[in-house]
Formats: C-alpha cells, structure tokens, sequence
C-alpha cells in the first residue's frame, strides 16, 4: 500500500495531467458554445475527409466492375441503333408502314488474352455460353472509332475463343462505303495494323483514304462499322480482281472491351441458305 | 508537511480567486466584443506552491483552481485546462531554473527566497505557458493564431506586472 502510494506520488504526475487535460477539453468541447461549434465543424471536416478517402478507395476498388456494367450499359444502347434493326417496311396503298424488329443485340466482353504477333492470332474473352456466345458470332471492338476484332470459333461455359481479324483463315465480307463494292477482309501475317480487302470487281472505282465497312453480306455483323481505311490497291498479275491493303481503324494490340455480335435472324438466313443450295 | 504552509496557500487560493473573479475579471478590455487583454493572477497560487510539493498535487491543485475560476468566468474547462498544464510543466521548469546551492525542502520559490533573478524568468515562462494555453483553449482554432499570440502577449505584459507587484507588496517566503 505505502509502495503503491510512492508509486503514485512519484509516476503519478503525468498520469494524472492527462486524464485531468482530457477532462478539461471534454468540459470545454461540452459547455462552451463556441469551442463546441469549432469542434463539430472540425470534426465533420476530419470525418467528411476521411469518408472521402474511404469513398474513393471503394471507388477505385469497384473501378473494373463498373467499367463492366458500363460496357453492359453500351451493348444495350447499341442494340437500339438503327444498324441493329431490321426494317420491316411495307408499302401498302403509298402508306409507308414501317416496322422495325429487334436483328442484333451485343453482349459486352472483356479480353482476357490475346495475341497478335503470330501467323494465327487469336483472343479469349470471358464470356462463353452461359452468357449466351455460340461459335460464329462476331466480335466488334468497344472502340468508338469503330473496327471489329473477329469471329467466335471456340466456346466453353464462361469463356470464348475469338479467331482474330489477323488469322490466315479470316474471311468476313466487307464492302468501299463510297460506292458500295464487295470484297472479302483477309489477312497476311505481316502487319498487325493492316488488312487486305480482296476480290474487289477491277472495274470498281478505288481512292485511297476510301474507308472499308462491314456490309450486308454478312450475318455476323451489322452494317456500316468502319473497319480500315484503303492505303494502296492492286491488281495481282492475270487476276479480275484488286487487291486492297487498309489499315486498321482500331489497334487490336489494345483491345480490352469488345462486344459480340448476335444476329437473332442468323439462323433463318442460314437455313434458308442451306434449302436453297441442297435443291 | 507543515500545517502553517497548508494554512498558509489556503488562504492564498481563497484570496487570491476572489480578488480575481471580482476586480481583475472586471478588467478585460473590450472593443466591440472582442476581449484583447485580460488579467489573471491566480497562477500566483501554483507559482508560489513549496517546491517539493509532488507533481500529482500540484496538478490536482491546478485543476481544482482553475474549476474555481472556472466557475467565475461561466467558461467550463477552459481555466481549468491551462492551470493543469502549467502546474504540470512546473516542476520542468524548476529543475531548469534550480540554483547552484539547490532547492531548500519545504521552501516556495519566491523572490524572497531565491532573488528576483530567480523568480522573474520562473514567472514569466510559466505565466507566458499558461496565458498560451489558456487562449489557445478560448479561441479553439489555429486558424487564429495571430488572434492567439497577440492577446497572449498583451495579457502576458500586465499580468506579470501584478504577479511581480505581489512579490514586492507581501514579500512572501512560503
């Protein structure tokens, strides 16, 4: 008891300094109007900050996910587009009726691997069947300069197999916006920024800076995405055709969102295709 | 420890609380609401406590002085802080300031004890201390620091002129 006491009266000081200052400033905080304003207002700042802080984190941490539902969001609005339509109109007595019925819709898909410096290029999306991806669907570039990225060959549950636009066994139709001409977009393993657009009638009228576009012809893409824009054209020796080589609008070293294509008519076409070749 | 010193800084607290809350309280210089000067002799009660009071008292002491005031001055905590700081930091302060001979037990370090050489930088940094703090406590926020220093310094300057003039009106030893 008497150590305790000397214990107390020797170490004691300081102990008792600041349980007694704490008291104070709860006194003061409490009963003073003014000090207790500048405590509250400080306190909400120091808390306001840290919320803050606190907030930004989260956001920084949700940041992919909301990139995710924001890519979502854009497949939706890019299924209203006009391009993903199909115009039912009738005329009927010079009354125009149309009607539009739903042709495309787009399910938003990140990369999760890609290659584009070999002779068969290929890129894994996570998506697979679950989220509704069958093989032959294709794949456009969430790139607002548009370009599309290539056709689905593989599919499992969660993930899918994109055969790349620089793929030797690319062929996906494609068409001059100027005037309309046909060719098909394949690909040389030389450039991953550039693309050739063969088959092009040799009377057609060519320019360079022409952009090349996806067209009707194909099921797998809606019409008039930009593609790549028309460097140089030729003729093979003994050949009817040109030999267009563009470059890519968009750069497929960079991909990291794209969108796949459903065309909900695909298979009305394909077997109507089908009757008609077997007759 | 002696009854009489007991007896003694009783009456000097009692004193002294009175003489401030009912002369010195009424002192403050106002312009247009805003106090810049204010006289305070109370620390002279901590100031002048025996040396080798323990430090756990001297504290303790503190805080029920300034709670006095505090009462007085209708601002709760406020007094109360700064008297507790500057009784806590005054036993660091003597050791700085502790003559070459030592200090006698049971002694209060006062002009009449030590000299003036002694007693005035001893006052001053604790009246300095506690004016600081108590400001700092009063105005709450370093956005106003200047506000803080200024009165500080002008308060500083007219209560070390009373808490010298007490020495030389009583002259106390204990």
């Amino acid at each position: 008891m008497r150590s305790l006491v000397l214990f107390i009266v020797q170490y004691g000081g300081i102990g008792l300094f600041f349980l007694l200052e704490a008291i104070c400033l709860y006194l003061v905080v409490n009963y003073n109007q003014q000090q207790r304003e500048i405590w509250i207002n400080s306190s909400n700042i120091l808390s306001g900050n840290v919320l803050n802080l606190r907030s930004d984190f989260s956001q920084y941490y949700n940041l992919s996910e909301f990139a995710d539902s924001l890519a979502a969001d854009n497949a939706r609005l890019k299924a209203k587009l006009n391009n993903a339509q199909f115009v039912q109109t009738i005329l009927q007595d010079s009354v125009k009726d149309i009607e539009k019925q739903q042709q495309y819709t787009y399910i938003a898909a990140r990369v999760v691997n890609s290659s584009i410096h070999l002779h068969n290029n290929t890129f894994t999306i996570d998506r697979g069947s679950r989220h509704g991806i069958r093989p032959h669907m294709g794949v456009l570039d969430a790139n607002p300069n548009g370009g599309i990225v290539g056709i689905v060959t593989n599919v499992s549950e969660n993930y899918s197999v994109i055969m790349a636009l620089l793929h030797r066994e690319i062929r996906v139709p494609a068409e001059i916006k100027r005037n309309h001409y046909h060719g098909f977009l394949t690909w040389q393993p030389s450039n991953p920024q550039t693309i050739d657009l063969i088959d092009v009638p040799k009377h057609a009228d060519i320019r360079r800076r022409d952009t090349i576009q996806t067209s009707t012809h194909s099921a797998l893409f809606p019409e008039g995405i930009p593609v790549a824009v028309v460097d140089s054209f030729w003729q093979e020796p003994g050949s009817n055709f040109y030999t267009i080589n563009a470059a890519l609008v968009n750069d497929l070293a960079n991909v990291k969102y794209v969108y796949v294509v459903n065309n909900l008519m695909k298979g009305e076409i394909v077997n109507l295709e089908e009757a008609a070749t077997s007759e | 420890m002696n009854s009489s010193i007991v007896i003694r800084n009783g009456f000097r607290f009692i004193s002294l609380v009175l003489v401030q809350v009912l002369i010195f309280k009424g002192f403050d210089a106002d312009s247009n609401g805003f106090t810049y000067l204010s006289i305070f002799i109370y620390p002279i009660f901590i100031l002048l406590l025996p040396i080798r009071t323990p430090t756990v008292l001297v504290v303790l002491l503190g805080f029920i002085l300034g709670c006095v005031v505090d009462i007085f001055y209708d601002s709760p905590g406020v007094h109360a802080g700064a008297s507790v700081f500057t009784a806590f930091i005054r036993s660091t302060v003597l050791n700085f300031l502790e003559p070459r001979g030592g200090f006698e037990v049971n002694a209060s370090p006062t002009k009449g004890n030590y000299g003036i050489n002694f007693f005035f930088p001893y006052a001053a940094t604790l009246m300095f201390i506690h004016l600081l703090v108590y400001f700092s406590l009063e105005i709450f926020t370093p956005v106003f620091f200047d506000e803080i220093f200024l009165r500080t310094i002008f308060s500083f300057f007219v209560s070390m002129f009373f808490v010298i003039l007490y020495q030389y009106l009583f002259n106390p030893k204990v």
